[in-house]
């Protein structure tokens, strides 16, 4: 095990721990940079959704994992920064300024569902958000001279800075590159005064309060950023898919965005990008299944719910940290070897609650 | 001039007076506690001052401010910082991050500033840690610096909480029972700290407490409440040799016969 001394206080602001782990980040950049030339189109493909979702991730994870806001109504956000995208492009809009204003207008739309939040909490604010999620998905549904109804929208492949990115490689790149700038705001946003405003109501609304952290400006601000980084990824998707309906910004896509902050570990930055590779990789695992099941049972149509479903449970069930509680268990196991003992991350349950006040 | 100022504070829930027309002055670098049984209103007399209830009528007056206009989050720009009853930390988060929020009042850095984490951002970063070694050093707080909160005694939580409190560097202290679920050998490092913090840090302090040998250590003045009402207000002996507090809290002869 490896102790880490201090001796200035730029060692608990820095990005990186030590230098160690600071080699093992720069290693990933590098596999993640030359990963077109080691993947097949298809695969290059895969991991931009992968990047696309994680910057979802991100987004939702800086609203329910740091700030305690839950979003059932995350989609919505996704899908007005891909419209916003698609109808800016088509108007010509180049790419550097639509993708600044379909984060914009999605920030504006999580202005909206930030006001009703300050009332409410828990399980009401889940249902306020998944209205809102209904109400987006009718509105693209019905308004059909700018969205297109049901027939959709398309799109044409990214043009930046009169270079058209039309290869998976070039796409690629500019996913990777946008979500390294998401990550890299978000993680000096958590080591700073905000940042710790977000957790601070998450864990404490009213000793939050009473330390000068204003609810309703921080709230309204987890919100906005949250919108603004899950419509950045919305314009990315649309023009991956390069065709975009309503149905594909539904509830259920919410639940699954949801489910990639869960399954990856609430509360971790680390936790958005195995969520995002989790739920990338679960459908292509199904696929695989389905070669193996009986027929009768491999092409119902609820098999893939049924599965991401129980997988749901079982994380909630027996892994409430997520994957990345799991890695840091495992790493610990590695690091005390061979001291580490059964209930070594056994927490204390605490019982005092600070909802009486609220 | 008196620091904090409450002039006829009333509270109602429903049909009940929790708390009667109290009015009491606190004066600069003065520790003024206030007693009284269970349900008396002391909690909730703490609760109007740091205005998370809004009180049925009445007045507080913090350093010639009127607080009936303020909303919570400003009073620790103020200079009034509070600590409660049940701790009421960040759980999940470090003994330091719990301390850094304490000095949310302070930072004055703008939003893109810190999401672009600017030298401003950072040198501000470095001024907050060395607000909060201070206080980690005059609680004794060293060892537990990284510990994960939610795992602390209580004690420990206790003490954090008012590190917490004293990081927002405020001109007054609002301490709700910091004695409670402390051994006898802790509570004595309180009433050492409460008077440090007066003495070293020229903080004003209001607490409610329970323990008399502390409440008559370090308390200048005293203040008893019952069912709602001012029942005395005196020095910590004054107080306990006062007949009517003694009723409140051991019932009257009449009843014993």
């Amino acid at each position: 095990m490896r102790f880490l001394f201090k001796t200035s206080y730029n060692q608990d602001i820095r990005l990186f721990k030590d230098r160690i782990t600071m080699g093992w980040y720069l290693a990933l950049g590098v596999v993640l940079l030359v990963l077109p030339l080691l993947l097949g189109e298809y695969y290059l493909s895969q991991a931009s959704f992968v990047l696309i979702y994680a910057i979802v991730g991100l987004g939702l994870m800086l609203l329910s994992g740091f700030t305690g806001q839950i979003s059932l109504g995350h989609a919505a956000f996704l899908a007005v920064g891909a419209y916003t995208e698609a109808v800016l492009s088509a108007r010509g809009v180049p790419f550097v300024v639509s993708l600044p204003m379909a984060m914009a207008v999605s920030a504006a739309a999580g202005f909206v569902v930030g006001l009703p939040a300050l009332r409410l909490k828990g399980i009401y604010l889940a249902i306020a958000t998944l209205a809102f999620g209904f109400i987006v998905e009718v509105t693209l549904q019905q308004w059909e001279s700018v969205t297109g109804g049901s027939m959709g929208l398309l799109l044409e492949p990214v043009t930046l800075l009169g270079v058209t990115l039309d290869s998976e490689s070039g796409f690629y790149y500019l996913a990777l590159g946008l979500t390294g700038l998401t990550l890299l705001i978000l993680k000096n946003l958590l080591r700073s005064p905000t940042g710790r405003a977000f957790v601070a109501i998450r864990d404490s609304e009213i000793s939050a309060r009473s330390m000068g952290i204003g609810l309703a400006r921080y709230k309204t601000l987890a919100f906005v950023i949250s919108a603004a980084i899950t419509g950045l990824a919305g314009a990315l998707y649309a023009h991956k898919l390069q065709f975009i309906s309503p149905e594909q910004f539904g509830v259920f896509v919410s639940i699954e965005l949801l489910m990639i902050i869960v399954i990856g570990g609430m509360g971790s930055l680390h936790g958005a990008f195995l969520g995002a590779l989790f739920m990338t990789m679960l459908p292509e695992f199904i696929a695989i299944l389905r070669e193996y099941l009986p027929s009768s049972l491999a092409y119902q149509p609820g098999l893939q719910p049924t599965i991401f479903g129980a997988i749901l449970i079982l994380f909630v069930l027996l892994e409430p940290a997520g994957l990345y509680g799991r890695w840091v268990k495992i790493r610990t196991w590695f690091q005390l070897f061979p001291l580490y003992r059964k209930g070594l991350m056994k927490r204390e349950k605490s019982y005092v609650k600070s909802d009486r006040l609220s | 001039m008196a620091l904090l100022t409450v002039e006829n504070l009333s509270m109602e829930f429903g049909g009940i007076r929790a708390v009667d027309d109290v009015s009491f002055r606190v004066g600069e670098g003065e520790i003024y506690t206030i007693i009284g049984p269970n349900g008396a209103g002391k909690t909730t007399i703490f609760n109007m001052i740091s205005l998370i209830y809004r009180s049925s009528s009445g007045r507080i007056w913090f350093d010639g401010n009127d607080l009936s206009a303020r909303k919570p989050q400003d009073l620790t720009h103020l200079g009034l910082a509070r600590t409660f009853q049940n701790i009421e930390l960040f759980e999940h988060e470090t003994v330091l991050q719990n301390l850094l929020v304490g000095r949310h009042c302070h930072s004055r850095t703008r939003l893109w500033q810190q999401m672009l984490f600017t030298p401003a951002t950072r040198r501000a970063e470095i001024e907050h840690r060395e607000a909060v070694e201070q206080v980690i050093d005059l609680l004794n707080l060293q060892h537990y610096r990284d510990s994960v909160v939610g795992n602390l005694p209580y004690g420990v939580q206790k003490l954090i909480e008012l590190g917490r409190a004293l990081c927002a560097r405020p001109r007054i202290l609002l301490l709700d029972e910091p004695s409670s679920g402390l051994n006898v050998e802790e509570t004595d490092d309180l009433s050492f700290w409460i008077e440090d913090i007066r003495n070293l840090l020229g903080i004003t302090v209001v607490m409610i407490e329970h323990d008399m040998r502390l409440v008559s250590q370090v308390s200048d003045r005293v203040l008893a409440v019952s069912n709602g009402r001012v029942l005395a207000e005196g020095t910590a002996r004054e107080i306990q040799e006062n007949l009517a507090v003694a009723e409140a809290y051991l019932g009257t002869r009449e009843d014993v016969a």
